[in-house]
């Protein structure tokens, strides 16, 4: 399963509209996870992969910034205190905010989106 | 052709050492001149060998806690301050250096930006084989 997809398992309770890759016009008040590739792989002897570095992007969209606001605080709350998190056989071992809420812009439907970005370390 | 280091290894025996990110492998003979102070035209000195000996380091994402045969015996082993018996080292998946070892520094790191490291250098006893 891809990693936007096993983070929406643990996010999902924040806004039960949320989605992956692909955030439909409708509803207004939604969640976004986005697989924005990420940085290269660290090797091991013997062939292997010690773990790998993806990044993924979590936009909220909200007719109110406030309530967008703090739904991403919350995610971030969430994931930020992640450990060695199994799902689907994949070991999320941390994540990492690497650029904190950010705005992307008002729509002409008065809707805010904001961002956050973040680094994975998994080990599949 | 050069080769990826991507394909080595370390064991110890016939067990694989885990995430190892690199090692390192000296080997030194010591020596004693022996040139003659009498000899006429002679601009070089001379040589001769004497007893071998080696030594090396290896670097580990660290994971004594889940590597049983492997790192695990490495901390067992440094702790204890026994010989490690058998310890293989593979430049390719196929050929390797091989002979007993104490270890004698290891270095665990942990950052909070990144992942915890194991390091061991280790001098070797007795002698070392090429297979």
């Amino acid at each position: 399963m891809s990693v936007a997809k096993d983070v929406k398992t643990l996010i999902a309770s924040i806004n039960t509209n949320t989605y992956t890759n692909d955030m439909p016009d409708a509803p207004d008040n939604c969640v976004c996870i986005y697989n924005t590739g990420g940085y290269e792989t660290e090797y091991v002897m013997n062939n292997d992969i010690d773990y790998e570095r993806p990044t993924i992007q979590i936009r909220v969209r909200n007719t109110s910034y406030e309530t967008a606001d703090a739904q991403l605080v919350a995610i971030k709350q969430i994931l930020d205190k992640q450990s060695e998190t199994t799902i689907n056989s994949t070991k999320y071992m941390t994540f990492y905010c690497i650029s904190d809420i950010l705005r992307i812009g008002r729509n002409d439907r008065e809707r805010t989106v904001l961002a956050v970005n973040y680094e994975i370390n998994l080990k599949r | 052709m050069a080769i990826s280091g991507k394909n080595g290894k370390a064991k110890i025996s016939s067990d694989l050492i885990a995430d190892v990110n690199s090692w390192t492998l000296d080997i030194a003979t010591d020596t004693e001149e022996v040139t003659a102070m009498l000899a006429t035209g002679v601009t070089w000195k001379t040589f001769i060998s004497l007893l071998a000996t080696w030594t090396g380091s290896m670097e580990m994402s660290w994971k004594v806690n889940d590597d049983a045969d492997g790192q695990t015996a490495l901390n067992t082993a440094s702790l204890a301050g026994t010989t490690i018996e058998d310890l293989s080292l593979y430049p390719n998946a196929t050929n390797y250096y091989q002979g007993d070892a104490i270890i004698t520094n290891a270095n665990i790191a942990t950052d909070v930006k990144g992942k915890v490291t194991y390091s061991v250098t280790f001098q070797g006893t007795g002698a070392l084989s090429y297979n």
